[in-house]
């Protein structure tokens, strides 16, 4: 009725939403200009956390199942390349692709035994492959480097015409990728293969009768969920130039569980918010002792299911929609929320908009 | 290598680890069995339980015996805390039994870090539970402890089999295990028999950590004893079917046997990748015969 209707809500919300990302946007090409070279790897580390933890959010937001074996792909990520560069003499994005590819492979052929069971089966499988994959690498030492490590002599260096320092450079790499990817999984969650996975975790049975090929979409998301493992695997070779069995081993994988989780594995912003959560966290404590770190993530873990279970990032919202709840219905009575939001709904990413929900709304 | 001396230590060798891990799978199944849940902490709850040992013997000098007697009864009560204090409260959690997987692995990195913590990462040596006598029986060296291992797992099974087939308190673990509804509605105490029964994996893991310990030359042992302990049981409990006691026992011991011939007579294979064996094993089976070897088939309703 008035001017300002004309603007509806959704817009509003979408514009409000653009001039964020904007502001993001800007903050996360500043970063490397402004900082010290070491600051601006511990954003580049931040980032490779999140990619991996990217994989595994999709992952449990979708097929309702865990890996504990996350820290595996982002191993045969990591030696794929470094091997591939150090001792084949192949370029960093080539050896990339080979990364990425054979964590898929390793991820498919892993998530097969999900075909047969649902529940606990494919956690107890990956707990498997996190224990097994440092012994596969102490085993074949001559070509891996075993607990030793393996350096690649290669530099990352940033080309000529970019006119950067290196560690700008692989920033802006990272970035990109982690761009690339957070947009990738946004738009599968929206497509058909992400209705398709919805359905399959909500009702396996029922998706089936209507035509989903389940099985096929089941070994699909594992595959993928490795694939961003992989990647972030690969890129962290980039940064370090170094790899050693002790780094992939199942505590790696907790971690990047622990990280899914804090960020909250209802939306695509969690695994960021969750990296950078537990980046700093860990560092925190880790001036004191390591293994208090591990003590408290090992409780934070327990009290975020317990409490919070979508994490930082749904708590945010759900706090924010409150919020927003309130604030209009003090200004007038009978105008509802238009996202739907609000301390009574629903909060905006449940599963009808094809969102992963994860723990928040799990199969009855 | 194939002389018949080596092929009977090989296997004894196997039983000895078997037992272990027949140990470690009985405290898995029986969570499973009450609760219908996978601890993934199981192993590293029982890693504690080894230190706590270590604690009573070596710092504050109680005999070897004793103080595992001591740690058993601990390791009781930490596991009814843990039941009653996080996984109670997630057990109705709308995603299921994911909740409990994550909550189980967040006490996986607790108990492993607060070992750290408490003890470092260094390691330290437990006494010897069993005597130091090696039988020489046709050139096969039999050690007390091999034969104490075994002898150990029987008394196990025997008080298992006797509290469950044979009391009160066992019946009622065995009615919540089949239905809890049907259980509360005939004034079983679900609850209290949740408690006890994690309270009882908790004390039969202590037994599994010590012979662990026991099991390696010298003794020694770190906040990482049981990671690979935590993969064979894991093997040994698909194996013989999660809800399967029988089958946790029988699945242990193949898969200790197993993974000492993996381990001694294929060449690739060695002491390094022995715990693929395991893993190999864990996909097989979920694979070809989800259920186990004594499982029951879980039937979907829809």
């Amino acid at each position: 009725m008035s001017g300002e209707r004309s603007l509806t809500p959704e817009w509003r919300s979408r514009l409000v939403k653009g001039g964020w990302l904007t502001a993001l946007l800007v903050v996360v090409v500043l970063i490397p200009q402004s900082l010290e070279p070491i600051e601006v790897l511990n954003f580049v580390d931040i980032m490779i956390l999140a990619l991996a933890a990217l994989g595994l959010a999709l992952l449990v937001g979708f097929s309702g199942q865990v890996s504990i074996g996350h820290g595996a792909f982002m191993g045969i990520g990591a030696y794929t390349t470094a091997i591939l560069v150090a001792d084949h003499g192949w370029s960093w994005p080539l050896a990339t692709l080979a990364a990425v590819v054979a964590s898929f492979a390793a991820g498919a052929i892993v998530g097969l035994p999900a075909l047969r069971i649902r529940g606990t089966a494919l956690a107890l499988a990956t707990l498997g492959l996190a224990v097994v994959f440092p012994q596969v690498i102490r085993r074949y030492r001559d070509v891996t480097g075993g607990s030793q490590g393996k350096r690649v002599p290669t530099r990352f260096e940033a080309p000529d015409w970019t006119d950067m320092a290196n560690d700008q450079w692989l920033y802006y790499v990272t970035a990109a990728l982690l761009g690339f990817s957070l947009l990738l999984v946004r738009n599968l969650v929206r497509s058909r293969v992400g209705r398709g996975l919805v359905a399959i975790r909500d009702n396996e049975v029922a998706a089936e009768t209507m035509g989903v090929r389940v099985a096929a979409y089941k070994v699909l998301v594992f595959g993928l969920s490795a694939l961003f493992a992989g990647l972030a695997g690969s890129v962290s070779v980039f940064r370090t130039r170094f790899v050693a069995a002790g780094d992939y081993d199942i505590v790696l994988s907790i971690e990047l569980l622990v990280i899914a989780f804090v960020g909250g594995i209802a939306t695509i912003a969690g695994p960021v918010v969750g990296a950078l959560a537990f980046h700093e966290v860990r560092d925190l404590i880790q001036d004191r002792s390591t293994e208090l770190a591990a003590v408290v993530f090992g409780i934070v873990l327990i009290l975020l299911v317990l409490a919070m279970p979508d994490g930082l990032v749904g708590g945010a919202k759900r706090f924010w929609a409150q919020v927003r709840f309130r604030w209009t219905s003090m200004r007038g009575a009978g105008e509802t929320d238009p996202a739907g939001g609000g301390p009574l709904g629903p909060p905006d990413d449940v599963t009808t908009d094809g969102e992963p929900s994860g723990l928040s709304s799990g199969p009855p | 290598v194939d002389d018949i001396p080596f092929f009977f230590d090989t296997l004894l060798q196997g039983i000895k680890f078997g037992s272990v891990y027949a140990s470690l799978a009985l405290a898995i199944v029986i969570v499973y069995r009450t609760s219908g849940l996978l601890n993934f902490a199981q192993g590293e709850m029982a890693m504690f339980s080894v230190f706590l040992t270590w604690q009573f013997a070596a710092v504050w000098g109680l005999p070897i015996g004793l103080a595992w007697l001591a740690a058993i009864a601990c390791s009781f009560v930490m596991g009814a805390v843990i039941e009653r204090l996080v996984i109670r409260p997630v057990s109705d959690h709308p995603a299921g039994p994911l909740a409990v997987v994550i909550v189980s692995i967040g006490l996986f990195l607790g108990f492993n870090g607060l070992a750290g913590y408490l003890w470092g990462r260094t390691g330290e040596v437990l006494p010897n539970p069993f005597p130091a006598t090696t039988w020489d029986i046709g050139g096969v060296a039999v050690t007390a402890t091999i034969v104490g291992s075994v002898l150990v797992l029987a008394v196990e099974v025997v008080a298992l089999w006797f509290l469950f087939q044979k009391t009160k308190l066992g019946l009622g673990m065995r009615a919540v295990a089949s239905s809890k509804e049907s259980s509360r509605l005939a004034g079983v105490r679900v609850g209290t028999m949740l408690l006890v029964g994690w309270g009882l994996a908790a004390a039969v893991g202590t037994v599994a950590g010590v012979l662990q310990a026991a099991s390696i030359p010298g003794n020694a042992f770190d906040p990482n004893l049981m990671v690979g302990t935590l993969v064979y049981a894991f093997a040994a409990a698909t194996l013989g079917g999660f809800d399967s006691p029988v089958g946790a026992v029988v699945g242990g011991l193949v898969v200790g046997i197993t993974r000492m011939f993996a381990q001694q007579y294929v060449g690739w294979i060695g002491s390094d990748l022995a715990v693929a064996s395991a893993f190999a094993l864990i996909l097989v089976v979920l694979l070809v015969r989800p259920q186990g070897l004594f499982g029951r088939v879980e039937v979907t309703r829809v």
